[in-house]
């Protein structure tokens, strides 16, 4: 009797107990920080000061009262638009053509991982110049190519200085390759093997086999993209400052510029549950848009 | 199998080598310095403690460059040699120092003896009370330093907050190598108006029109050429301490439109140009290929400005005109010290900030790491050992002698002058005209104002 | 053909993604007016001493200490993450239990909060705890699995192997444990070893959080210590910051290069034989 008891009970509650890090690692470490950050968010906490509760004043100033964050919402979700399908698409193409038993295949994946190492290093401010400055490489080659050509400011055009630093994303691109490399090895080669007994050809393999075994990882690289990507500011940080009339003014740059340099850190707080309620929607509609096509092997 | 094994040993090795704290030979720290990690946790908001006997140890932030890290670490060492008080330095970039000190403010880890920038004071003032009042002690000689620019950029209402530790001031720096070349009629005694400057300017881009002429990006242009020829016109404080300004639109749409006039000019770059190097003028290609005569900046950032094909930079008054209601000309200090309110003694940090900044040997040890030092007296030092850069301190000679309005922490305010930074780049990027943008300055800062005067 | 093709294509794409890289390595040894006023590759005049110079560091701490630093706050840091996540992963992604559903979007939305709002109550929160000046607020939220991107990852990776290996193994009368640790770790292989290299690389790159909990130059990761001698008032030499930024990237390569294996070897052939 009470062994069934025992049973039934380590059924129910064994998932949990692998939870049992998370669940302390949460309540110790992230609740606090998170409940704390909605409280401020309803106060002009400047992180100095005591605080003083404003209701919804802050939200409300956010709506009708500040001209950048239009600006910066705009500009994030453009960059997130440029860089998420460029990224996903570029990093999916190339593990493909990475997944083979080719000769120094490993050297080509060396190379293309390279540039994620480099992060928001300072040698990434440098090394945009050299490409996208008036007297850059960009512009060199294209002024080999095409005679009177007179050079191009990228960075400091307002109109283009998004999508170069939305370039910065792409080209450390690596990091979503890898988990696709990882998710392709997981493709048990037995399937691909029976195809071919079937008499499939490459294109069917690729869209029957390899791309639903992958799907779980394509959606997850997907939303942690997606979620990164409105978050992140490095590219602007370092590259531009947010300059051009503002247009890499992105929303990230945006809440650190309140919450640390204008010590309107009730203020970011209120933003960032914004950014976050965003964030939620955008996530659900991909869930939902991929829950036919997402195939789980269990 | 093998490799496995062998990884899962290394990462056991280097976890268990992390909780035991090192990795062995370079390993430094002293049971004194865990002492004080410790310590400094105990006096979260205590008062001062009684130095008396027993090992002192102090902290000590600065931000700086290689040469002023190695610098200041030698005056460390050697007070610590004549005192036995241990100071520890904690330096870094200036890039995310302030953001870093108000998170250590805001935790109660704060250093006992701060470098910082002037307009940090008032600012911080607003939040809370973070340091100590020099006056209350008798221990800074006081006597050594101008009181007037001292207190005039220091105070915090009647409270002395800080000391200046090097003086500064806006200077106009000219590449003697294409000046030369150029024949362009400017030397140390130079003194300009602002329409010399044009008149010069369309000059020599008649004859050299590859170079260019006033070298410049977003940032300097709002700094040191927007706001004094503002000052320049309505005199006194860019905002009074009271939160009303003195300038009117019409000034300012004076200003704005100078500005435009420079561009179309092509006397500056276009904006799009320099975008990339905001904040970064020596990385400009047309400043690393020698290719600029003029550029406005503070007399410290000199050193910054010589590179291999720049070797020969002069310095020579801001362009003022000859009505002006005030010269408009910066003398900040370039960086203060003061010292937390909190520390774990006062007295021990105001004794070493003194020698720093005062006793002949510190003088010498630290030369002009800093720039020119704001005491007469280790100016004079300092030229005597041939310790201080002739150029610098020229610069630093014209600046102060026309100086312009010792100005409050205001001057400086991050939200303030983000503002009107973005709306001089519309100005220069046609988005807006000059009227235009003087009506929305005015506007747009109505709302920080009433922030600050609510503080 | 088709392998020629897919050959100088790679070799292509490579080309645009390493030469930056290869200019980096050359500026390393360039003089400033030469990184920033030309695009030239090579050099034109050779500063040889700028990786001594760089790697003697100022003051008291040589660039090697820094490594150290690094070393000591990144590998504990991902290799607690791996485990911590592998082990939260597995019991999301193979049990069912209740509130199961609440928990997981919990997690995962634990992620969605900017990181700058969290940083002031986090530092509070931290130096309470004594942890001030120390590498503990990174190790050991690693060890409670705070990171949920890696959760959600193993997650994801768990789902894609199918369930008849777990029943065939608790067949044969593993328990849930014995079940991840012989049957599933080793197909997780590239999965483990990503998580790994992310949290390696993502710590050793983070600036800001470093910033605010490390007060001892001596104990500087490289992060920080890279941008130590940046000042706009004196004379930088870039050559020198360059140098260490590359000498920095190597333990990553390193890493990464060691770990290839697991992304080409992984499940060859899986399967229930028989």
């Amino acid at each position: 009797m009470r062994t069934n008891q025992w049973k039934k009970w380590k059924r129910k509650y064994t998932g949990m107990f692998y939870l049992t890090p998370w669940i302390i690692g949460f309540l110790a470490f992230q609740l606090y920080p998170l409940v704390m950050s909605f409280l401020y968010s309803f106060t002009d906490f400047t992180m100095l000061n005591d605080y003083k509760f404003v209701g919804l004043q802050n939200y409300i100033k956010i709506f009708t009262n500040d001209r950048l964050f239009l600006k910066s919402m705009k500009a994030t979700c453009m960059y997130v638009a440029i860089a998420l399908p460029l990224k996903m698409i570029i990093s999916l193409f190339i593990a493909g053509l990475l997944n083979r038993r080719l000769k120094g295949i490993a050297v080509f994946k060396v190379i293309y991982y390279l540039p994620s190492i480099f992060g928001g290093s300072v040698a990434i401010t440098i090394l945009w110049r050299f490409i996208f400055m008036k007297t850059g490489l960009l512009n060199t080659l294209i002024g080999a190519v095409f005679s009177g050509y007179n050079g191009f400011d990228w960075i400091g055009s307002p109109k283009t200085s998004l999508p170069v630093i939305s370039l910065l994303q792409v080209w450390q691109f690596g990091s979503s390759m890898v988990l696709f490399l990882a998710g392709l090895k997981q493709v048990p080669d037995s399937l691909y093997e029976a195809a071919d007994i079937d008499g499939a050809n490459a294109v069917q393999k690729y869209f029957r086999i390899t791309l639903p075994m992958l799907s779980p990882i394509i959606l997850f690289n997907l939303v942690m993209q997606m979620i990164q990507l409105f978050q992140d500011f490095t590219a602007a940080f370092v590259i531009t400052g947010g300059g051009a009339l503002k247009e890499t003014y992105l929303y990230g740059l945006m809440l650190y510029e309140n919450g640390f340099r204008y010590f309107k850190m009730g203020y970011a707080s209120a933003q960032s549950w914004i950014l976050f309620v965003i964030i939620i929607l955008f996530t659900f509609v991909i869930f939902r848009f991929s829950d036919g096509l997402v195939h789980y092997e269990d | 199998m093998g490799k496995k094994k062998w990884m899962a040993m290394l990462l056991a090795g280097t976890v268990t080598l992390s909780m035991l704290g090192g990795c062995g030979s370079w390993q430094e720290q002293t049971p004194k310095e865990a002492e004080n990690t410790k310590e400094e946790h105990t006096q979260e908001g205590e008062n001062t403690k009684d130095g008396g006997s027993g090992n002192i140890s102090l902290r000590f932030c600065w931000w700086g460059s290689d040469t002023r890290h190695e610098k200041t670490l030698e005056a460390l060492a050697k007070y610590e040699e004549l005192t036995g008080v241990h100071i520890e330095g904690e330096y870094s970039t200036i890039s995310s120092y302030y953001e870093k000190l108000v998170t250590q403010l805001a935790g109660g880890t704060a250093p006992d003896i701060i470098q910082l920038d002037y307009p940090w004071i008032t600012e911080l003032a607003a939040q809370g009370d973070f340091f100590v009042d020099l006056e209350a002690y008798d221990i800074i000689d006081f006597g050594k330093f101008d009181m007037d620019y001292t207190k005039g950029w220091c105070s915090e209402g009647d409270k002395l907050a800080a000391l200046p530790m090097a003086q500064n001031g806006f200077t106009l720096f000219y590449n003697r190598d294409v000046v030369k070349e150029s024949g362009l009629a400017v030397d140390e005694s130079t003194e300009w108006t602002w329409e010399d400057l044009i008149r010069e300017g369309e000059k020599f881009k008649a004859e050299n029109p590859d170079k260019v002429f006033l070298h410049s990006d977003l940032h300097t242009l709002e700094k040191n050429v927007f706001k004094p020829y503002v000052l320049q016109q309505c005199g006194g404080q860019w905002i009074n301490d009271d939160f009303t300004v003195n300038f009117t639109e019409e000034q300012l749409a004076n200003a704005y439109a100078y500005l435009l006039e420079l561009e179309e000019k092509d006397l500056i770059q276009p904006l799009e140009e320099t975008m990339a190097y905001n904040g970064n003028i020596d990385q400009n290609p047309v400043w690393a290929n020698g290719e600029a005569a003029l550029l406005i900046r503070w007399a410290s950032d000199y050193p910054s400005l010589i590179n291999d094909n720049v070797q020969d930079i002069g310095c020579c008054r801001l362009p003022v005109p000859a009505d002006a209601a005030d010269t408009g000309i910066n003398c900040k200090p370039s960086m203060v010290l003061a010292v937390n309110k909190d520390s774990v003694s006062v007295e021990e940090c105001l004794k070493f900030a003194n020698w720093m900044m005062t006793d002949e040997e510190a003088i010498k040890i630290l030369g002009d790491c800093r720039g020119v030092p704001a005491t007469a007296e280790a100016r004079t030092l300092l030229e005597e050992n041939n310790l201080l850069n002739p150029d610098l301190k020229t610069g630093i000679e014209i600046a102060s002698q026309n100086a312009g309005t010792a100005q409050n922490g205001y001057h400086d305010n991050s939200e303030i002058t983000s503002i009107s930074t973005e709306i001089l780049s519309r100005v220069l990027y046609k988005d807006l005209t000059p009227e235009e943008a003087a009506g929305e300055l005015m506007d747009t800062i109505k709302e920080p104002l009433a922030a600050l005067a609510g503080n | 053909m088709k392998k020629l093709l897919s050959y100088a294509f790679l070799c292509l794409v490579a080309l645009i993604m390493a030469y930056p890289l290869v200019w980096l390595v050359f500026s390393s040894f360039k003089p400033n007016s030469e990184i920033f006023g030309s695009i030239r590759l090579l050099p034109q005049k050779w500063q040889t001493d700028s990786y001594i110079l760089g790697w003697r560091g100022t003051g008291q701490n040589s660039f090697g200490r820094f490594l150290c630093n690094t070393l000591e706050l990144v590998v504990p840091t991902a290799a607690f993450t791996t485990i911590s996540s592998c082990l939260v992963g597995y019991g999301f992604a193979r049990f069912q239990f209740p509130l199961k559903k609440m928990l997981m979007v919990l997690m995962i939305s634990t992620l969605m909060l900017p990181n700058t709002v969290l940083v002031i109550p986090r530092f509070i929160l931290f130096n309470r705890l004594g942890w001030n000046d120390t590498y503990y607020p990174f190790i050991v939220p690693a060890m409670f699995a705070c990171t949920p991107f890696f959760i959600y990852m193993m997650i994801q990776f768990f789902r894609g192997i199918p369930r008849d290996l777990d029943d065939a193994a608790k067949i044969d009368g593993c328990g849930s444990f014995q079940t991840l640790i012989y049957v599933l770790l080793p197909i997780l292989k590239p999965a483990l070893f990503s998580a790994f290299l992310f949290q390696f690389i993502w710590t050793w790159n983070d600036f800001f959080n470093v910033l605010i909990y490390i007060s001892s130059v001596s104990k500087y990761p490289v992060s920080l210590a890279l941008r130590m001698s940046l000042d706009s008032a004196s004379a930088v030499n870039w050559s020198t910051v360059l140098a260490m930024s590359l000498v920095s990237m190597i333990p990553c390569i390193l890493v990464y290069m060691f770990g290839q294996k697991y992304l080409i070897d992984g499940m060859a052939t899986q399967g229930i034989k028989g």
